[in-house]
């Protein structure tokens, strides 16, 4: 804590404030309860992964996108899987196909009950984080009868998955998207629609459509302002385009459109379609390969890859240049959070302290995918 | 004020929602979901990615695993024994620095040879007792530090 001058007041927020979702610094300037400016200084969880990839070989980085976006490890793996295979020009077997938009979608459903618990307890109801929570470990579940691990997956590998589904796992996703609805109507009844926490997100920082073009949001904060921009709609990847699901878009419900409230109604809708998608995909399912024929030692031909897919943060894109032997010359990660949190000292800006905490939350960054 | 007493009313019927979720959850004892962790221990899924397991008389000590690690965590060192067979005298992996992501299984060409267990404990003292040996080699005199004794004490 500082003096700036005679008004205003510098304070530190972070890099250990619970509600920062990481270690997230942001140095505030106050006026009182209002903030004049907002300034997020990034980099505690720098480990250097781009430069990693240039030492490790194609198939060894995967675990390490485990660790860009961890909530939702399965979304980044598939992300860099597509690279290097548009860079090989390699075909996916249509099963293996079908097992990632399950394994996506569901860790998308998961990575946004975090969404929904951290918000809410950021927002002081503590009691919603335990629910989202226990049907996340029901996810997780699925996840470790799948691949063996609970967080850092490591299953979906280029050219396919690692194995094909376990005996049960059908059944077992079965039950759980049977009971799953009825959850989020409890969700809707505990928190969403609560008149306090209304209160607390409703009009509170628009981002308005202009805006987030600007600064480049993407993902679910971008379909609160009222925009349909979704990849798995616009630029369809595996078996997206014959999957029958809706794309949320902010209506301003509660206020305006593109609230810190429509930016977390959109998770809940999300969660709503994906759910869906995995119970179509799991009608889909039909034998064969679970994996292409990927030689031994990968060598992609010189040349360079450009892939996003939709994360549940938003857009995760991979650039990979390939100078034909077996290690990446060049990988760029585009992640999502880090064009969602150039935002916050435009919002930020005439808010109250409380405030603040409610934009980090609806904006639902994560840490170690904006310093990678 | 008609607005005032409107909204209180609206927030007190929003709140008595969410009670009835959470009271509903409290007096059925159904809906318990936790576990008391020491006494009732969950059992593993198959495919569970525990702490990595050798079988080292069958290791041909090929050193695809060491190769394929992408933290470094095996450390492998081979001599020719009097038959010109590839000797393990040194398997080392080190639980501190292992990742759990797989890929040494997956590459191991000898069937269950390099694999996971179902363990999930075991933390230690010492960041020497997190590296497992498996080697062949002349038996270390450090293969039974004192954190096992320790460990064998508290039990």
């Amino acid at each position: 804590m500082a003096v700036a001058d005679e008004k205003f007041m510098q304070v530190s927020m972070g890099p250990q404030h619970p509600s920062t979702h990481g270690v997230l610094r942001l140095l505030v300037r106050t006026d009182g309860e209002v903030l004049s400016s907002v300034k997020p200084y990034i980099g505690y969880l720098h480990r250097g992964l781009e430069k990693i990839a240039e030492r490790v070989t194609y198939p060894q980085f995967t675990p390490f996108t485990d660790r860009l976006d961890y909530l939702a490890s399965m979304n980044c793996n598939l992300a860099y899987a597509m690279t290097v295979e548009r860079l090989l020009g390699i075909e996916i077997p249509r099963r293996a196909q079908v097992i990632r938009v399950i394994m996506a979608e569901l860790n998308r459903i998961s990575s946004h009950l975090i969404a929904f618990g951290s918000l809410s307890s950021d927002m002081g109801a503590f009691t919603p984080f335990l629910f989202g929570i226990r049907e996340r470990e029901a996810i997780n579940d699925l996840f470790e009868m799948v691949c063996g691990a609970r967080l850092t997956f490591n299953y979906i590998r280029i050219g396919g998955v690692s194995q094909d589904l376990p005996e049960g796992f059908t059944d077992r996703t079965k039950e759980f998207l049977d009971y799953f609805p009825a959850k989020i109507r409890e969700y809707n009844d505990l928190l969403s629609y609560n008149s306090i926490f209304i209160k607390r997100l409703a009009d509170i920082a628009v981002i308005r459509p202009e805006d987030a073009f600007d600064y480049g949001i993407t993902g679910p904060n971008l379909r609160a302002s009222g925009i349909r921009w979704d990849l798995r709609r616009a630029e369809p990847y595996l078996v997206y385009n014959e999957l029958d699901f809706d794309v949320p878009v902010g209506r301003g419900e509660m206020g305006t459109t593109g609230d810190a409230w429509d930016r977390y109604m959109m998770r809940i809708y999300e969660m709503e379609q994906s759910a869906k998608i995995v119970g179509q995909c799991l009608g889909m399912l039909a034998p064969g390969d679970h994996t292409a024929k990927v030689p031994r030692v990968l060598k992609p031909p010189v040349g360079e890859a450009y892939v996003r897919a939709e994360n549940p943060r938003g857009e995760l894109g991979f650039y990979l240049i390939s100078d034909g032997s077996t290690k990446p010359y060049r990988l760029k990660i585009r992640t999502p959070s880090f064009a969602n949190l150039s935002i916050v000292p435009k919002l930020g800006k005439g808010v109250m302290i409380a405030d603040l905490i409610a934009i980090i939350g609806s904006l639902d960054i994560i840490l170690p995918e904006i310093d990678r | 004020m008609a607005g005032y007493f409107k909204r209180m009313f609206s927030s007190i019927k929003s709140i008595m929602a969410g009670m009835r979720v959470t009271i509903g959850y409290g007096v059925n004892p159904k809906t318990e979901v936790t576990q008391q962790y020491p006494e009732v221990r969950r059992e593993p899924f198959d495919r569970f990615r525990g702490k990595l397991f050798v079988d080292i008389n069958i290791c041909t000590g090929c050193t695809a695993c060491a190769r394929i690690c992408p933290v470094d965590a095996i450390v492998l060192k081979t001599v020719r024994d009097e038959n010109k067979k590839l000797r393990p005298v040194v398997f080392d992996i080190d639980n501190a620095k292992c990742i759990y992501c797989g890929l040494c299984v997956e590459a191991c060409p000898v069937d269950n040879c390099l694999y996971f267990e179902k363990k999930y404990e075991f933390s230690s003292y010492s960041r020497e007792g997190l590296v497992s040996h498996f080697g062949l080699g002349e038996p270390k005199s450090a293969e039974k530090g004192p954190e096992d004794d320790r460990k064998e004490a508290v039990k």
